[in-house]
């Protein structure tokens, strides 16, 4: 039964551009964007009644799958119960869920501190590295590409510098290295007026690189050596998407500061946290520590999400999620390297650990095409959003209860989406590919003349 | 530092449930938490909503459109006052006004300062970031940007001609400060700080995270003073007591100009604006129309100011909707708090260095008539009784 049409799209894209994002209205009206409707599984349905194979995961939100019954109960019952706390009084759920925090990460990582988002996390962390920072040390390293959030703290180390520059000047004292070159840390380390280095075990956000094999651990050993805190941003990375439950227990790395997120909201409820090692406690002043991490988060008022949370982490523990990662991970890659070999025209690499997993693309009209050409055959790829990269990264992130036989579907349809591509000369693409630094400033009828001329194959 | 302070007892209370105001313990006490403000507990339509929205998409693909964050949008809209138009959705108060001032700074890159207005300062030596960030911690993204802070205590005409400059890219302000106390700006101010506002191109920044969604009587509290602001912030009570929901209202004019023509991910955050967070925050606007929320929060400042009036221990107490405060002496205060606690109900307390308290009493948008009549009534005999044993001892 189709409970939507082309008028109630047009509707919410009117919306959306009057009273909400203009910008994404363009996209998502020249796309001809779907509306959602519900999710199961690895499967999410627009009001028409398509379902498509989830591979953006919600940006990594659906590690657990769609409606995960575990977290769905958990998360009802509260809701029954009672939904919120009063502020200043505690409750077992949020003192269960620091606690299931603290086993599943390494040794040492005891105090857990609650946060609404990524990035509500990040700005803890900061303001924490800020109050145990020795005198005279204020400078931050993070990488170039890297992605830590959208707030006014963590944009300050926002590798991606489109992200950055609108906004700048932001905290003044950053350095930003290549990542994966530990000697390019250990120079900035040398001046001895770094606080911290803030670190993606693996450069999210619009890229997708895997460093050098190594590279965690001996940047843990320099921070170690000079007296320099780490933080290892695993919002992405985190609760078992890399095939580790973390991205740091692949090189035994215990970091001062971890901040998480996404896998732990089990797909149903905004959580994050940033869990502090001991020996960054015992070294500061009890009232610099609670001056940075008072009072707390309003999420930790939310039992419903704490309930959830809770469910989340226990559902990714019982159900092995960073084994299968790693496992079907081997698949899922194994196949878009198959992909690349037969289409080298418009893949220029496969990037990607466990079921972290992304095309390096030709170029942004390629991503745009190829991600349309997947939704029409009924997968739902990450789109990386990525304006300003030369050669973005169209990821596979499906949730990690993800069967054999779904990633084979999804692999199918990638293949029929590059041959449907295929049908287009290259050269196309790349006159196409022009309007794309653009796209937000020009006309809705050019891009749509754009796209039709871009895309063969049965469009809705 | 203003500290915020519960009763020992309050801290380790283990909650079981709650309807409206009442909180019920595992214990089988009830209290009355007229503490924490906000929406208020498990109403009825607002948990069917969230329920609903659970068994469905709870969280969103951001890859496709979203009709419950089109209709936040859309009502958001409708609601405030003026131009204010296009609305940022994201998952706290904090986040919220960061995303305001970060606005602020994207819209004029070259303005490198920023003025709050403070109802007063707390005492002791700080810097003005220091006591703006002891009085309103939400505010404390503004501690990592090099830009110059310039306070501005409430009611000076003078500091705010000299502070709001073509160097200002905005002005911060609480429409009815609740950081000490509650206080109304005095009368006239919020719009010389309009002018201000108007003259230079600052923007004015209303938080009104505390004081909006009909806690004061009216939709917003700007909406008592005839001001428009540049910028709107919500919370508080948006997450009609599920989640905590934050988020801004800004005109087309000033979002374009930042965000316009540009990537559509230039600000945002993953779980913003999820479904979930969106039909709460519709369903617990519904209510506060449907329930006539408004009148309740201005039949509950009539019921305050009668029961300030007819106390002697309640001199210079101050009510306006759903927001009251009395002042006490840092001595009183936590006898008071422990006594209202021991008689069922839960006030917040506020006390500065400098021997400056406030007891103040938020309940929530929900409050039934007969919740507010017996915790006032509770609350005026602990302060009652304190004052008596403070006046004999």
């Amino acid at each position: 039964m189709s409970r939507s049409s082309a008028a109630d799209r047009a509707t919410l894209v009117r919306t959306y551009r009057r009273s909400y994002n203009p910008a994404l209205a363009k996209l998502f009206h020249v796309a001809r964007i779907p509306i959602e409707d519900h999710g199961y599984g690895t499967r999410l349905f627009d009001e028409d009644g398509h379902g498509y194979l989830d591979f953006s995961a919600g940006y990594g939100v659906f590690g657990v799958g769609h409606l995960n019954p575990v977290v769905q109960r958990a998360a009802q019952e509260q809701l029954a119960i009672a939904a919120s706390l009063p502020a200043g009084v505690t409750h077992p759920l949020t003192g269960e869920l620091e606690g299931r925090l603290r086993n599943v990460l390494p040794d040492g990582l005891d105090h857990v501190l609650l946060a609404g988002s990524g990035s509500e996390a990040m700005e803890i962390a900061l303001r924490v590295v800020s109050a145990a920072a020795p005198r005279g040390r204020s400078r931050l390293v993070a990488a170039t590409g890297s992605y830590h959030g959208k707030s006014l703290g963590a944009l300050a180390v926002m590798g991606q510098r489109q992200l950055r520059s609108r906004f700048e000047p932001l905290w003044p004292d950053v350095s930003f290295v290549p990542f994966g070159e530990p000697a390019a840390i250990a120079e900035v380390l040398g001046t001895g007026t770094v606080a911290a280095v803030v670190l993606e075990p693996i450069l999210g956000g619009g890229y997708l690189v895997v460093p050098p094999a190594g590279y965690l651990a001996e940047v843990a050993r320099l921070c170690r050596a000079a007296g320099v805190l780490l933080v290892v941003d695993e919002v992405q990375t985190g609760f078992g998407r890399t095939g580790r439950m973390f991205a740091i227990d692949a090189e035994a790395v215990v970091p001062d500061l971890i901040v998480v997120s996404k896998g732990m909201t089990g797909g149903q409820v905004p959580m994050a946290a940033v869990v502090v090692h001991d020996r960054v406690v015992r070294g500061m002043p009890t009232a610099a520590w609670l001056g940075a991490t008072q009072p707390p988060a309003e999420i930790s008022r939310s039992l419903v999400a704490c309930a959830a949370a809770n469910a989340a982490i226990e559902v990714i523990h019982e159900l092995g999620l960073a084994e299968r990662a790693a496992g079907l991970g081997e698949q899922l890659l194994s196949g878009l390297r198959d992909a690349h070999r037969r289409h080298p025209r418009w893949l220029r690499s496969v990037r990607g650990r466990g079921l972290m997993t992304g095309l390096e693309l030709r170029s942004g009209i390629v991503e745009y095409a190829i991600w349309l050409q997947l939704l029409s055959h009924g997968v739902l790829a990450g789109y990386s959003t990525n304006a300003f990269a030369r050669h973005p990264v169209l990821r596979f992130f499906p949730p990690l209860t993800v069967t054999d036989s779904e990633i084979d579907q999804a692999l199918s349809a990638l293949d029929d989406s590059l041959t449907a591509l295929s049908r287009k000369p290259a050269v196309l693409y790349d006159l196409a590919n022009l309007a794309m630094p653009v796209q937000y400033r020009i006309p809705d009828f050019a891009l749509r003349t754009v796209s039709r001329l871009l895309l063969s194959g049965d469009r809705r | 530092m203003t500290i915020e302070v519960r009763p020992d007892a309050a801290a380790s209370a283990v909650v079981l449930s709650a309807a409206g105001a009442t909180v019920r313990l595992v214990d089988g006490r009830e209290f009355l938490d007229f503490a924490s403000g906000g929406f208020g507990y498990s109403e009825p339509r607002v948990t069917a909503a969230v329920a609903a929205q659970l068994r469905r998409l709870p969280l969103s693909s951001r890859t496709f459109l979203s009709r419950p964050l089109a209709e936040v949008a859309d009502a958001l809209a409708r609601l405030t006052p003026g131009d204010l138009e296009v609305s940022y959705l994201c998952n706290s108060s904090g986040e919220a006004v960061d995303g305001a001032i970060k606005l602020a700074r994207g819209y004029s890159r070259r303005r490198l300062e920023l003025v709050a207005i403070l109802p007063s300062r707390a005492g002791g030596p700080r810097s003005p970031l220091e006591e703006l960030i002891a009085q309103y911690p939400r505010w404390r993204s503004l501690a990592r940007l090099p830009i110059r802070i310039r306070v501005v205590d409430s009611g000076d005409l003078e500091a705010l001609r000299q502070a709001v400059t073509k160097r200002t890219c905005a002005v911060l302000v609480e429409p009815v400060a609740t950081s000490l106390g509650i206080s109304m700006l005095p009368a006239g101010y919020l719009a010389a700080v309009r002018e201000a506002c108007d003259r230079t191109g600052a923007l004015l920044i209303a938080d009104e995270t505390v004081t909006g969604l009909g806690r004061t009587g009216e939709m917003f509290a700007v909406d008592h003073l005839g001001v428009v602001p540049d910028v709107l912030v919500v919370g508080g009570g948006l997450g009609g007591g599920v989640l905590p929901i934050g988020g801004y209202v800004t005109t087309r004019r000033i979002n374009t100009r930042l965000y316009g023509g540009r990537t559509p991910v230039l600000h945002g955050t993953t779980t913003g604006g999820s479904p979930i967070a969106c039909v709460a925050a519709l369903a617990a606007l519904r209510v506060i129309q449907d329930d006539s929320l408004l009148a309740g929060a201005r039949r509950a400042q009539a019921q305050f100011r009668a029961a300030f009036a007819s106390s002697t221990a309640a001199a210079g107490g101050f009510a306006l909707g759903l927001l009251a405060c009395v002042p006490a002496s840092a001595a009183q205060l936590l006898d008071v708090q422990r006594a209202a606690w021991d008689a069922g109900v839960l006030v917040s307390v506020l006390s500065t260095g400098n021997g400056q308290g406030w007891l103040r009493i938020l309940p929530p948008l929900l409050t039934s008539a007969d919740e507010l009549s017996s915790g006032l009534a509770a609350f005026a005999h602990a302060l009652a009784v304190e004052a008596l044993d403070a006046g004999t001892s």
